[in-house]
């Protein structure tokens, strides 16, 4: 009753579900925004193995969240999370120069994979608390995303998971882009 | 699999750790000889050690999916490698033949456990870490408790080689015990069904107790139960344990800790593997919501050209999952054995199960399903995301939340709630009540509008089962009682005769069986030719023993009708005996099996086929079917579950009162109410037959009873016997004194108390049997007939024999091999065409005759005949060189 209730609400009042795959390289931080933004808490820092699943709410959207862990041998295993994804966000590690190429051959990797053509990307660049981290242009003159995804949305924002800072509007700008969809 | 690695516990040990770069790798292999796919141990990285596995199949299951969150708290993972004779290699997924076979006689069981721990010096603050055994052992569970210590010990070691020393010091650990013992008890088939079936307690641990009996020794053909192993390891038993220590194993790196935790072996196993999940959380619930949909997919699926996929869930532990869809191999028994493989008759695929699979299998998982024959293919996983991989699953049970998904009903999710409500008898149902319709234009599995479902007796007993606490043992025996009870329903409905159609060939019935059940849990034991004729026989003799009772609370009966239901009790008895004593290691076994799970008969007052079971209160029904007091403290369940073939044989033995006869022991005497028997609720009427045998007519036991002229209506049928010899002996009713059913008696007697000595014989816990399950004073007279029957005493009465092989015409139990029964001339199993001979016995002709039993073996059959008079004691001797032979006496 009190879902059929609330998927009410929802229908009235333009309530939303998406698939959002969160992906990167190892140790980029995706496990840490995922927690920062489901239970505002820094969980202890692990690496994934597999996979975490959370639901966010962001004002009228839920978020399933899919955080899959990045390691060399994980990364061929991506692709089985692709169905029905409506958003891809891709956590870089903007402090790790040495992998920003590897971070830039995995995300094309990915967004040519035919079914995530269609989906609109969100590149955090992550840990801008750390003092050598490249800034979110930087980073995002470094992927050539302007040149290279004429026919999909993106969009690069700066983050810090252990603050918070760039999350919300991360999540807000995948909202407002994908209110059609 | 190498042979020199046949004869140890575990044939070899694994190591995986989460690489931070890599993912999950697997460190060391030990030995290395072992073809575990492509961890052929040839394709190492030079500096870490890490084995290079391409599919990485074997880290990713030994490092599974969020192992990250188990910090500190260890969980299990078991997964099975078939050997590829091909490559000689061990695989995740099995060959399936065109013969429907696989490989699973030759498979590794691996048991591993993984554990993440914080870790200071590790760069992302944890280490996880997992370690592995591979064993052919299918209670590879009893390592446990020394896998967790070992992977404590294991986790705090950092050098590689130091690692590999104790992983291999650990390996000799374990395989320092001789387990031979163990694996002799659990091949013993027939040994754990029957210990599996014992619903007494008591018997089972007199069982296992060896100050108490000597059935283990018998069962292992030793004189005396070793103290030691063959490598001088202690070993002790306790109840139905047996602990070994590893008193000759020294540790070198290892801690001395671990040779002072025993290793502790169940000696009870199921055909299977063993596990130490409860079935009535983890397996019945998804059994209930599986059978409930069985109906309507079977109706959809016409054809044969694809692969039912079963996608199991769970997000709990992986020792949960694994274990569960390890038991579904197990006594769920949905599992048809066929070419020595696993097999569903119900949909005619080949069972293939893998506990478990994560993403980094999808692929060869896809190419297998693509390539191999269709099969039933049962998969566990930990990862919601295969759920969105609808190519991979018809149905995807969620064991943590209890629903129930079909891939061609995706909008109607099942849930245990929901189901409960479908089958409640609120008013909605009842309006709700319609047939299935089936798409026409569908395909494959049509799309269907799931409308309401009756409730089978299967899923009524799953559902109760499903709640309260009720052991696995407990579960499985109501589960098997059950399946018997639609197995005789089954034989009920099949064409049946002297030419004896309804024992089909096996095949055959499971096909019919399928046909009016489909509920899939089958116990392939019981559908073995032998336990359906035997089922059959009890089946019809319980029948029969209720027309007796009912004729003898029946005033207005004839005496033919109440002779002929004697004959056909008697004709029961002997159907029984011979089948016994056909091939008569195996079916007395089989025998002693179906005695003690042969269910209680009250619920075939409904059609079990056609009632719709929703609305009835069962618990009700059978506490007013058991109202005894010594039944009341038991639960439904245990009342439903009480097996009845001891008090159906036990019961013609207690109704009788005590006789004495000169020269015959005192055989007759009354034992109505014993412990066990008196749990069941038995006419007192069976008094009035005493009153044949005690020389006092029936009719003079009270008023009139039944009017002699009743006897005019007489129909010869099945168990008849000639009219005329029955109206001549009237007389003999009329005045007490009726040799005919005073012998049948007596022989009716003496079957019971030779299937009591072939039950006996049946194996080592044979006498256990007869000696807990029957009733004392039932089981004191068949003492004494067996003292009477003793060797002495058959010397004495030697002299006699002809005479007295009227009365004891049974097996001696001191003849075992012989076979000695009276049957008819053309030797079916009933007796149909019964010679009728005369009845007073006057004509003691002995014909020899083989048995001519379908499906057996013919050359033997073909020695018949003669039909000469024949001395018992010569007809014996004949006997024993041939165990084919039989006599009967035509006074029958």
């Amino acid at each position: 009753m009190g879902n059929a209730f609330s998927r009410a609400l929802g229908k009235l009042f333009g309530s939303r579900e998406m698939k959002i795959l969160m992906l990167g390289l190892d140790n980029a931080g995706k496990t840490t925004i995922l927690y920062k933004l489901k239970l505002n808490k820094i969980k202890t820092s692990t690496p994934t193995v597999g996979f975490n699943v959370e639901t966010v709410a962001y004002k009228n959207v839920k978020f399933n969240m899919w955080d899959v862990g990045g390691q060399e041998r994980l990364r061929p295993l991506w692709r089985h999370y692709f169905p029905a994804t409506t958003a891809l966000m891709f956590v870089i590690d903007s402090n790790d120069r040495q992998r920003m190429t590897e971070a830039k051959e995995e995300l094309y990797s990915v967004i040519s994979e035919k079914e995530m053509e269609k989906v609109v990307l969100l590149v955090w660049a992550n840990k801008q608390d750390l003092k050598g981290a490249m800034k979110p242009q930087e980073v995002s003159d470094f992927l050539q995303l302007d040149k290279n995804l004429k026919n999909q949305l993106w969009c690069v924002i700066g983050s810090n998971a252990l603050t918070g800072q760039g999350l919300v509007e991360g999540l807000s700008w995948v909202s407002n882009n994908t209110a059609k969809r | 699999m190498n042979s020199q690695y046949r004869e140890r516990n575990i044939s070899c040990i694994l190591a995986a750790e989460f690489d931070n770069k890599l993912g999950p790798v697997v460190r060391h292999q030990y030995p290395e000889e072992i073809n575990l796919g492509s961890l052929s141990g040839d394709e190492k990285f030079p500096d870490s050690g890490t084995i290079f596995d391409p599919t990485n199949h074997i880290a990713n299951l030994m490092i599974p999916e969020n192992s990250e969150r188990r910090q500190l708290i260890p969980d299990f993972i078991v997964f099975i490698m078939y050997l590829h004779k091909s490559n000689y290699s061990y695989r995740l997924l099995p060959e399936v033949y065109d013969d429907c076979s696989t490989e699973t006689t030759e498979c590794l069981y691996f048991l591993s456990i993984h554990c993440a721990i914080p870790d200071e010096q590790n760069s992302r603050g944890a280490s996880i870490k997992s370690v592995a055994i591979g064993t052919t052992l299918r209670n590879f569970i009893l390592f446990k408790p020394l896998l967790i210590i070992f992977l404590d010990f294991y986790m705090k070691r950092e050098n590689y080689k130091i690692e590999l020393r104790i992983l291999k010091e650990f390996f000799d650990l374990l395989n320092s015990v001789d387990l031979s013992l163990v694996e002799t008890i659990h091949n013993d088939i027939a040994f754990q069904t029957m210990v599996h079936s014992l619903d007494n307690e008591d018997i089972v641990s007199e069982i296992f107790d060896n100050q108490k009996s000597n059935v283990l020794k018998e069962t292992l053909q030793i004189s005396e139960i070793p103290k030691q192993d063959k490598y001088g390891n202690s070993i002790n038993f306790h109840n139905n344990f047996i602990s070994y220590q590893f008193d000759t194993f020294t540790t070198e790196k290892l801690p001395p800790i671990f040779t002072k935790i025993p290793l502790q072996a169940n000696l009870k196993l199921w055909s299977g593997i063993e596990t130490d999940i409860d079935y009535q959380r983890n397996i019945l619930p998804f059994l209930l919501k599986f059978i409930a949909q069985l109906p309507q997919h079977m109706d959809a699926d016409d054809s044969d050209n694809f692969t039912w996929k079963v996608l199991i869930s769970s997000e709990t532990t992986k020792d949960k999952l694994t274990q569960s869809l390890a038991c579904l191999s197990n006594p769920i028994p949905t599992l048809l054995s066929k070419n020595g493989s696993s097999y569903c008759s119900l949909i005619k695929r080949p069972i293939v199960i893998v506990p478990y699979v994560d993403v980094s299998m999808l692929v060869s998982l896809r190419e297998y399903i693509g390539k191999t024959r269709p099969l039933l293919l049962i998969i566990g996983t930990a990862n919601p995301i295969m759920k969105v991989q609808e190519d991979l699953w018809n149905f995807y049970y969620d064991m943590d939340t209890g629903e129930l998904y079909s891939s061609h009903l995706p909008k109607n999710k099942l849930s245990l709630k929901k189901e409960w409500k479908v089958n409640s008898t609120n008013i909605k149902n009842a309006l709700a009540k319609k047939p299935y319709h089936i798409n026409p234009m569908a395909r494959g599995f049509n799309y269907l509008t799931p409308g309401y479902r009756p409730v089978s007796l299967m899923s009524k007993f799953l559902s109760f089962l499903k709640v309260g606490q009720h052991d696995n043992d407990t579960v499985i025996n109501t589960l098997k009682r059950v399946s018997i009870l639609q197995i005789l329903r089954v034989l009920q409905d099949l064409p049946h005769g002297a030419d004896k159609e309804y024992f089909i060939e096996r095949d055959d019935f499971v096909a019919a069986y399928y046909e009016k059940f489909m509920d899939f849990i089958v116990f392939p034991y019981f559908l073995h030719d032998s336990s359906r004729k035997f089922l059959y026989f009890f089946l019809s003799l319980q029948q029969n023993m209720d027309d007796l009772k009912l004729l003898l609370n029946d005033p207005t009966h004839g005496t033919e009708k109440l002779y002929n239901t004697i004959s056909a009790v008697y004709d029961n008895l002997k159907d029984i005996l011979v089948l016994s004593h056909h091939d008569k290691k195996q079916n007395r076994q089989i025998l002693a099996n179906v005695v003690i799970n042969f269910p209680q008969l009250s619920i075939n007052n409904f059609d079990i086929l056609e009632q719709d079971f929703a609305e009835i209160d069962l618990v009700k029904f059978y506490n007013d079917v058991y109202s005894k007091d010594e039944m009341r403290g038991l639960s439904f369940i245990d009342k439903f579950a009480y097996s009845t073939a001891f008090p159906i044989l036990s019961e013609f033995i207690s109704m009788l009162e005590d006789k004495t006869k000169s020269g015959n022991p005192a055989y007759l005497s009354p034992s109505i109410h014993t412990s066990r028997t008196s749990k069941i609720s038995r006419s007192n009427s069976f008094k009035n037959l005493l009153s044949i045998n005690r020389n006092q007519s029936v009719f003079e036991s009270g008023s009139p009873r039944i009017p002699r002229e009743t006897n005019n209506s007489f129909t010869p049928s099945r168990n008849s016997i000639s009219a005329e010899s029955v109206n001549r002996n009237n007389e003999n009713f009329r005045f007490g004194r009726s040799p005919v059913v005073e012998k049948r008696i007596d022989k009716i007697k003496t079957y019971i108390f030779t299937i009591f000595s072939d039950i006996e014989k049946c194996g080592p816990a044979g006498s256990l049997l007869v000696s807990n399950y029957l009733p004392s004073k039932v089981l004191s007279q068949f003492q004494r007939y067996k003292s009477h029957l003793s060797p002495q005493h058959t010397s004495a009465t030697e002299k006699s024999r002809n005479s007295y092989s009227a009365v004891f015409l049974g097996i001696p139990p001191d003849l075992p091999d012989r076979m000695f029964l009276p049957t008819s001339p053309n030797l079916s199993f009933t007796s149909s065409n019964r010679a009728s001979g005369d009845e007073n016995g006057s004509e003691m002709a002995q014909h020899e005759i083989a048995a001519p039993i379908k499906g057996q073996d013919h050359q033997s059959t073909d020695r018949i005949v003669t039909a000469r008079p024949k001395s018992a004691a010569s007809a014996v001797a004949d006997a024993s060189n041939d165990g084919s032979t039989f006599f009967f006496d035509a006074a029958e």
